[in-house]
């Protein structure tokens, strides 16, 4: 218990787990897991065949966060900002940090 | 093509939309076979999200047929079937060369804080998803796998978030053999995060939820104990009792935003957005784990600050472990998880919805009616 140096026992052992659960212990080296550790270089670049992806065509300029130094590479093209929510949004993106709520949930 | 498109809050229809085309070189059209619903896509229809736009199609959870694919694309051909991970990556940024594909520093414009997702509001990048017959796919080459041949449908579409994530959830607990793992939220990611506790070897895995269906299911699918919270007066106290009051090892937060069991943090939250989040389920598990464990947060929160106890968490010692998942960077294990039959994600789904009725699968969803735990949309083109 907390109180003692003692950890509190278990109702089962390893290997009752093991007979009772399909894949017990499976991974059980906290080393051999797959985000183990965070930081893991991809020799390969998981695929890609560039260090910088080539740009997509911007169409109309397209608001981003000034946290960033520039547009990325690849953006998403849906619903182009438009009308007066269009015109805030597009007001906030310029003068806004991510860290201030910029717009609405609509 | 047919597309789910989003109306405002709570209000979603089916509409006709122009097939998406390609845009960059390394995309890729995929016509979608088989989508989901996820728990986070009910926090854009709750109008959660900053940034959910009007019009917008939403679906991160897809599998699909290549269709077309651009210039560059190597690795892809027309006809291959692909699962196609949430995450929308490019393979070679700070990031992503180093396995943080959700973290993504080149698809996202809108915001630096998170990376691209699909069909998750212009905050993810303003990405259409896979809630229609058609999406397009950036970085072809980089982001889908094809489909083995060995495993079903509904296997792969749930294994492109729920299934990686829960998985993920787990791995952010740092489990040894023996930990004593709690897992606030029994939906699809709360029930493989607990099912994946015992492949990390944890001695004793308990799920917490106020949904008595979902907990049945979390017995049978994950092996779990169960506590339904409204069954006590403070779960955290029944924590304590039930670990002889030293708290778990390990704590992990899948239920995210929408959390129930405070009223004051569900109003100030989901009613009045003056919360990214309401962290009910978080601070539970800070206060519910003992001193020097460590929680994992796999719920999804919004941008906005919310109301975490870190006054506990610092003074406990705790570890605070979180991310959206690299999905591609778990498939190679999941797979063999899978084949093993370890891990068989499609028990998860209850509810099969064509896409023209996936106005009433997000209500039952998100109402919680008839049992739903993973609900499939299935396009009319399949």
């Amino acid at each position: 218990m907390a109180y003692t140096p003692h950890r509190p026992p278990l109702a089962e052992s390893a290997d009752q787990l093991r007979a009772r659960i399909p894949g017990w212990g499976a991974d059980l080296d906290p080393k051999d897991r797959p985000s183990v550790p965070k930081l893991q270089f991809r020799e390969d670049l998981t695929g890609a065949h560039w260090e910088f992806p080539d740009r997509q065509p911007e169409k109309w300029p397209r608001e981003r966060s000034i946290e960033h130094k520039f547009l990325t590479p690849v953006f998403g093209t849906a619903c182009p900002p438009k009308g007066l929510s269009g015109v805030l949004r597009k007001l906030s993106y310029r003068r806004y940090s991510e860290g201030v709520p910029r717009t609405g949930c609509c | 093509m047919r597309a789910m498109v989003y109306r405002g809050p709570y209000k979603i229809r089916v509409e006709e939309k122009d097939i998406p085309s390609i845009e960059h070189p390394n995309d890729a059209i995929v016509r979608v076979t088989l989508g989901a619903i996820c728990g986070s896509d009910l926090h854009l229809y709750h109008g959660m999200m900053p940034d959910t736009r009007v019009g917008m199609t939403f679906g991160h959870e897809f599998i699909g047929v290549v269709h077309e694919v651009g210039s560059s694309v190597r690795n892809l051909k027309v006809g291959d079937r692909v699962m196609v991970p949430f995450n929308i990556f490019c393979g070679s940024c700070w990031f992503c060369a180093r396995g943080l594909y959700s973290n993504c520093h080149n698809v996202n414009p809108n915001a630096t804080a998170v990376g691209g997702i699909y069909g998750y509001s212009h905050t993810c990048g303003g990405y259409d998803g896979g809630q229609s017959q058609f999406v397009r796919v950036p970085f072809a080459d980089v982001g889908p796998a094809l489909i083995p041949e060995w495993m079903d449908d509904e296997d792969a579409v749930l294994l492109t978030d729920a299934v990686p994530t829960g998985y993920f959830g787990a791995q952010l607990g740092e489990i040894v053999e023996g930990d004593v793992v709690v897992v606030f939220g029994a939906g699809p990611v709360g029930l493989v995060a607990a099912r994946s506790a015992w492949l990390m070897g944890a001695g004793r895995v308990i799920v917490i939820d106020h949904l008595e269906y979902r907990l049945e299911k979390a017995r049978s699918f994950a092996h779990a104990e169960t506590y339904n919270f409204t069954e006590y007066d403070d779960i955290v106290v029944e924590m304590k009792k039930t670990t002889d009051h030293l708290g778990a090892d390990v704590a992990i937060d899948a239920v995210g935003a929408e959390a129930d069991g405070n009223f004051l943090q569900h109003v100030t939250s989901a009613k009045f957005k003056l919360q990214g989040g309401s962290p009910v389920a978080l601070n539970w598990a800070i206060d519910s784990v003992r001193k020097g464990a460590t929680v994992s947060v796999v719920g999804a929160y919004g941008p906005l600050f919310s109301a975490v106890k870190f006054g506990d968490a610092m003074n406990k010692g705790l570890t605070l472990r979180m991310n959206q998942c690299p999905v591609k960077r778990q498939w190679p294990r999941l797979f063999e998880h899978v084949r093993n039959g370890y891990l068989k994600p499609s028990e998860l789904v209850t509810h099969r919805f064509p896409l023209e009725h996936i106005a009433e699968g997000y209500h039952v969803f998100s109402a919680k009616l008839d049992g739903c735990i993973k609900p499939i949309v299935v396009p009319s083109a399949a």
